[in-house]
This record gives structure tokens, C-alpha cells and sequence, in this order.
């Protein structure tokens, strides 16, 4: 199990007049392997979920483990904590720093104690897993990079400390479309060789219903739902009720079946296209 | 739209960011050509770092064009030689970070800085505040601490602010670039209702292709220039070169035109959930009838 949480709370400027409930008793088990897309409308609670998972936010009250590492002890393995979790947070390009995209990526590494070789051969396959030419863009400095590159830059960062799980806040906010489906690919990929375990906040629930095995959903601090895209998106009804949305394939299928055609739970195209043609290849 | 009335012309434009002496020296803008007509609807859309932005500033003078660049004209006014202060009356701007733009403690004085900025009477003011909070149904913020509000609710302040200049044109940079589902819709309607209503001309900047659906028109820009024009449906006909711009096509044209292809008869480039749907039943049914 990668992450265990019960009965999490968190209240922000606890016990003074602005005190705000952002999480009230959020519980739930995600394994290894689930790609969890993180939705719910602004204010939801996401970020402040997110953040505890590696320690930015400390536990007020419930349990947390993450990877076996529990975070209710007194005094929380945070280093070994910070090697298992790569966080990225919303436009992580303004957090580059250093001279070169070498520099940048290579904080983190040298941060866990290790050796230059080893550190170096980090960097090299990091910059290279988002995407990005290591002898063409290794001494380059971070801010001539367009956006697009830069965000990769700073997902490389994350990655070269080979974490188990990684987080991502809102990664595609902002990158054109195309930029959008790389660095989705490119999250696929890491996930199928570093991180088996990826959680994303998304607003985009075309991107949700495309890369999800798990949707959670956040309302008013609460997680009212954590299960699968296809379940998730049968009901529509609670989803407009929270501010949230159905994928445009999603909302096409049940349109078809009020028109008398049945294609089933469609979160794609490719589905949605495919069963239209078998049944239209079948009528024949 | 009134096609003989332009009020903001692009010719033959150029602009660069560093002087041209500079070794690393490009256009930002590169030979742009266009028009934006009274009371149209446009929505631009151009990958990341393609010039979007650069143009947004040169339609309201806050960049002018290179030295011999062409020109800009605004309303009549020519933005390098003319008044520019004239020009930015006329066209408002949202930018995409709305926290940077906010000032006072409370939201109608965060309103009213702009009209107080022109030294408007304060009859003037508090009515334009008050038709601004209006349109934008906000009665129920105004006097809320700004920095405490949702993005959503930011963003309508920030459009608000703007609306009391009483601008011609709003041109919003990516601004919904960071709302839910919910805050983009909410965001939008106001637009059409503010295009519909108040006949305001407006330039949206969007990354999102499901956006572009509401406008009259379409600029497409790559590498500094307007490449395409025309209708969104004109537009998502054209996706290779859609593609070839670094853009994508909005899901359901993708399903409409692989169903094309596939020899099933449904209209392509409508981007309409029901349309689709009655029409894939229609040919699906008939095939059980015969
Ligand atoms: N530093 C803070 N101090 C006080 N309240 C806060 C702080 N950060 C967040 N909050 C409040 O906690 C609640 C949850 O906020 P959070 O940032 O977790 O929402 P979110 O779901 O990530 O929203 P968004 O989609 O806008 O990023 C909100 O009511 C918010 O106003
Ligand atoms: N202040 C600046 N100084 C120097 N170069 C700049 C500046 N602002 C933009 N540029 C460059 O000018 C080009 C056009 O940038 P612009 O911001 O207009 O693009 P955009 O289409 O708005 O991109 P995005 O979708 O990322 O917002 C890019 O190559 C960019 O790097
Ligand atoms: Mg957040
Ligand atoms: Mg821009």
C-alpha cells in the first residue's frame, strides 16, 4: 500500500477568528500502481491533501503513512519521507533557480547525500526521461527556455531523486495543447520506470477520464468519492452539483443513449469511435 | 460584427523584445496582418511563446511596433504617433494573474481605483461600480477582502475593475487559465453576456480549443503571425495545420472526423454533443430499418 490516511483533519489559523476547515475526516488507502487524478472545485481541499503527504503540512489530527513511513510518530522520518515523494507544485518553472539545467536538476540528488558520479548520472537520465537533449540543454541557463521546457526542467529535478510516488499540482495549467499531451505522456512514461504511483490535481476532466485509474474528489474539505473514471462519470448528476464536469465523450455516450444507442461507459475516443463501428459494421 | 468597421488594425507589424543589434536578437512578432471588427467576439490561440501576449500589449499600447515595423491602429489612432492614454480607455486588458492586479482591502474600492485614476466625479464612479458589480453579479462580494476570494471570484473582480473604465474592447490574456470547471464557465458566460448585451468587443486569449468554440471568429498565431483566420468551424476543418501549429482539435471534431472516415455520414466541424449523437443514432437506426 503506498499511502494510508485516516481520519485526517486540518484547520487553517486553528483556534483564532479565521480559523478555515480545509480537510474533515478524509480516509482512504491507494495502492501502489494507481494513477489518482485529485478533482474538486477551487477551495476544495486539494492542495492542502496534497502538502501533507510529504510533511510541507504537518498533521494536526488523524493518521497518515506514506510507503511505510508513518507520519503520526513524534518525530517523522522527513528525509527518508522526501526520497520516497516528488513534489510538484503549481508552475514549478518559477522555482528554478540555478545557472544551468545540470544545477537545477542536480539540487535535489546532491541534497540526499550522494556521490558526483552518481548525482551525474542522474541528472544525464532525468533530463533525458522528460524529453529533453542532455548535450543540448545541460549547461543551458533555465530562464531562455520556453515554458514549456522549463516545467520539463523542473519535473527532471523531481525525478532524479527516483521517488516511489510522485505528486504533481496542476502540471498542464497554462501549456498549450500540444505542451499538455507531452507532459502527460511524459508522466505515463515515468510512471511505467520511476514512479510507479503518481497522484494529479487536474481540472480538465478530459485529462482525468484519459490517464485516471482513480479519481478523487474533494468537496468542501470532505473526499466524498475515491474509485475509478468510468464509475465516477455515471454520476453526473452529484458531479454538476459540486462545480465539476463530465468529459466531452462521457457526455456524447449519454446523449447516444437517450437517442437510442448504447456504447456504454466511453472515456475516450478511441472507445467511443471503436464501439460505434462495430455497431455499425454489425447492422450491416 | 460590422465588416466595414475595423477598429483595430494590425499592418505588417514587427516587434522584438531586445534591440537588433543583440546577437540573440528575433521578432516576437513577425510581419502580423489583421483586423478586429465592432462588437466581434475573437478568440486567439497560438502555442507557448508563439506571440500571443505581445500582441495583446500591442493592441492597447502598452508595446508599440519596431522602428519601420508597420502599424497599429486603434480606433483611428496610429499607437506610436497618437494618443496612447486614448487608446487604453478604449481597450481594457485582463491579465492572467489576477492577484498581481488587485489593490484596496475591500472589492467595490478595488473597483473603483481605476475610474478614481481617471478623476471622474463621484457620481460617476459609484455608478459605474455599481453597474460593473451588476453585470458581473458579484452584489453578494462587495465588500470582501479581495486576496480571500476564490480564483473565480478574483477573476470577475479583475474583469469588473476593468469594465468600469467602460472600454470598446476587453482583451483577457489567458484568463481562465487557472479556474475550475465551474469559474472558466462562470467567466464565459459573463463574456458572451458583455459581447451580447453591452455590444464589447472581445479579444480572448485561450489555451483551451473548447473555448474557441464561442467565438464569431478565430486567429490562429505561429511564430509571431496570424496564420489562419476564420469561423472556429473554418478553423478545426484545418487540423493538419492546426497540428502543424503546435494546437490540438477539440475531442468530438477528432470522433466526428475519424466517423467520416470510417464512411458513417455526420457533419464535421460542429463540435455540438447533441448534433453528433442524434446524427450517429440516425445512421445507426437506419441500417435496422433496412
Ligand atoms: N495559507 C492559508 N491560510 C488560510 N487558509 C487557507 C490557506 N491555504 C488555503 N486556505 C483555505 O483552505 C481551503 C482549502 O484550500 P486549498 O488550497 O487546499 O484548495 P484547493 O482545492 O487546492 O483549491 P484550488 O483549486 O483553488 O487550488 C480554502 O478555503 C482556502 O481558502
Ligand atoms: N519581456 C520579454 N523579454 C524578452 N523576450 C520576451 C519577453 N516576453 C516575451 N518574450 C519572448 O517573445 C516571444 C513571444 O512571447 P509571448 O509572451 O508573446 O508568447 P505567448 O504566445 O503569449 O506565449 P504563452 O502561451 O506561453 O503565454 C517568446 O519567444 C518569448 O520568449
Ligand atoms: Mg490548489
Ligand atoms: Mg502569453
Amino acid at each position: 500500500m503506498a499511502i494510508i490516511v485516516k481520519d485526517l483533519c486540518y484547520t487553517y489559523n486553528e483556534k483564532t477568528p479565521f480559523a478555515t476547515k480545509a480537510l474533515k475526516n478524509v480516509t482512504v488507502t491507494i495502492d501502489e500502481g494507481e494513477f489518482v487524478c485529485v478533482v474538486g472545485h477551487t477551495g476544495s481541499g486539494k492542495s492542502t491533501f496534497i502538502q501533507h503527504l510529504n510533511g510541507l503540512i504537518r498533521l494536526q489530527s488523524g493518521q497518515l503513512a506514506v510507503d511505510g513511513i508513518d507520519l503520526c510518530v513524534k518525530k517523522p522520518d522527513f528525509m527518508a519521507l522526501r526520497g520516497k515523494i516528488g513534489m510538484v507544485f503549481q508552475y514549478p518553472e518559477y522555482q528554478l533557480f540555478a545557472d544551468t539545467v545540470f544545477e537545477d536538476v542536480a539540487f535535489g540528488p546532491r541534497n540526499m547525500g550522494l556521490k558526483d558520479a552518481e548525482v551525474k548520472s542522474r541528472v544525464f537520465h532525468a533530463i533525458e526521461r522528460v524529453g529533453l537533449n542532455y548535450g543540448l540543454y545541460a549547461e543551458k541557463s533555465p530562464f531562455e527556455l520556453s515554458g514549456g521546457e522549463k516545467r520539463r526542467v523542473a519535473i527532471a529535478g523531481v525525478i532524479a531523486m527516483e521517488p516511489r510516488i510522485l505528486v504533481l499540482d496542476e502540471p498542464t495549467a497554462g501549456l498549450d495543447p500540444l505542451g499538455k499531451n507531452e507532459i502527460l505522456n511524459l508522466i505515463e512514461d515515468i510512471r511505467k520506470t520511476v514512479a510507479p504511483t503518481v497522484l494529479m490535481v487536474n481540472h480538465d476532466m478530459n485529462e482525468v477520464a484519459e490517464h485516471a485509474t482513480k479519481v478523487m474528489v474533494f468537496c468542501d474539505g470532505e473526499m466524498t468519492e475515491y474509485l475509478p473514471p468510468k464509475d465516477l462519470f455515471r454520476k453526473a448528476d452529484y458531479l454538476t452539483s459540486i462545480g465539476l464536469d463530465l468529459p466531452t465523450i462521457t457526455k456524447f455516450a449519454s446523449k447516444l443513449k437517450e437517442s437510442g444507442v448504447d456504447i456504454g461507459d466511453c472515456l475516450t475516443v478511441e472507445q467511443a469511435y471503436d464501439r460505434i463501428i462495430r455497431l455499425h459494421l454489425k447492422d450491416r | 460584427m460590422d465588416k466595414d468597421k475595423p477598429i483595430i488594425s494590425f499592418d505588417n507589424v514587427f516587434f522584438g523584445y531586445s534591440s537588433a543589434e543583440d546577437e540573440q536578437f528575433y521578432y516576437a512578432v513577425h510581419d502580423a496582418t489583421f483586423d478586429i471588427y465592432e462588437g466581434e467576439f475573437v478568440a486567439v490561440v497560438g502555442k507557448n511563446g508563439s506571440g500571443k501576449s505581445t500582441i495583446a500589449k500591442l493592441m492597447n499600447a502598452i508595446l508599440e511596433p519596431s522602428d519601420e515595423g508597420g502599424s497599429v491602429t486603434v480606433f483611428g489612432i496610429d499607437t506610436k504617433k497618437g494618443n496612447k492614454y486614448e487608446v487604453r480607455k478604449r481597450v481594457g486588458m485582463v491579465f492572467q494573474n489576477p492577484d498581481n492586479s488587485m489593490v484596496a482591502s475591500i472589492v467595490e474600492d478595488d473597483i473603483a481605483f481605476g475610474p478614481e485614476n481617471l478623476g471622474l466625479e463621484r457620481e460617476e464612479i459609484v455608478s459605474r461600480v455599481d453597474n460593473a458589480i451588476s453585470l458581473l453579479g458579484i452584489e453578494n462580494l462587495r465588500t470582501r477582502t479581495p486576496h480571500k476570494l476564490s480564483g473565480g471570484q478574483k477573476q470577475k473582480i479583475a474583469i469588473a475593475g476593468i469594465l468600469a473604465l467602460k472600454p470598446d474592447v476587453l482583451v483577457l490574456d489567458e484568463s481562465t487559465a487557472m479556474l475550475d470547471p465551474q469559474g472558466r464557465k462562470e467567466v464565459i458566460q459573463t463574456l458572451i453576456k458583455l459581447n451580447k448585451q453591452e455590444k464589447i468587443t472581445i479579444v480572448l486569449i485561450t489555451h483551451f480549443m473548447e473555448e474557441v468554440l464561442f467565438a464569431d471568429r478565430v486567429l490562429v498565431v505561429n511564430q509571431g503571425s496570424v496564420k489562419l483566420v476564420g469561423t472556429p468551424k473554418d478553423i478545426f476543418l484545418n487540423c493538419d495545420k492546426l497540428i502543424e501549429y503546435g494546437l490540438t482539435i477539440p475531442r468530438l471534431i477528432e470522433l466526428e472526423s475519424k466517423l467520416r472516415q470510417s464512411g458513417l455520414d455526420v457533419t464535421q466541424g460542429e463540435n455540438n454533443v447533441e448534433l453528433l449523437a442524434k446524427e450517429v443514432a440516425a445512421v445507426l437506426s437506419d441500417r435496422f430499418e433496412t
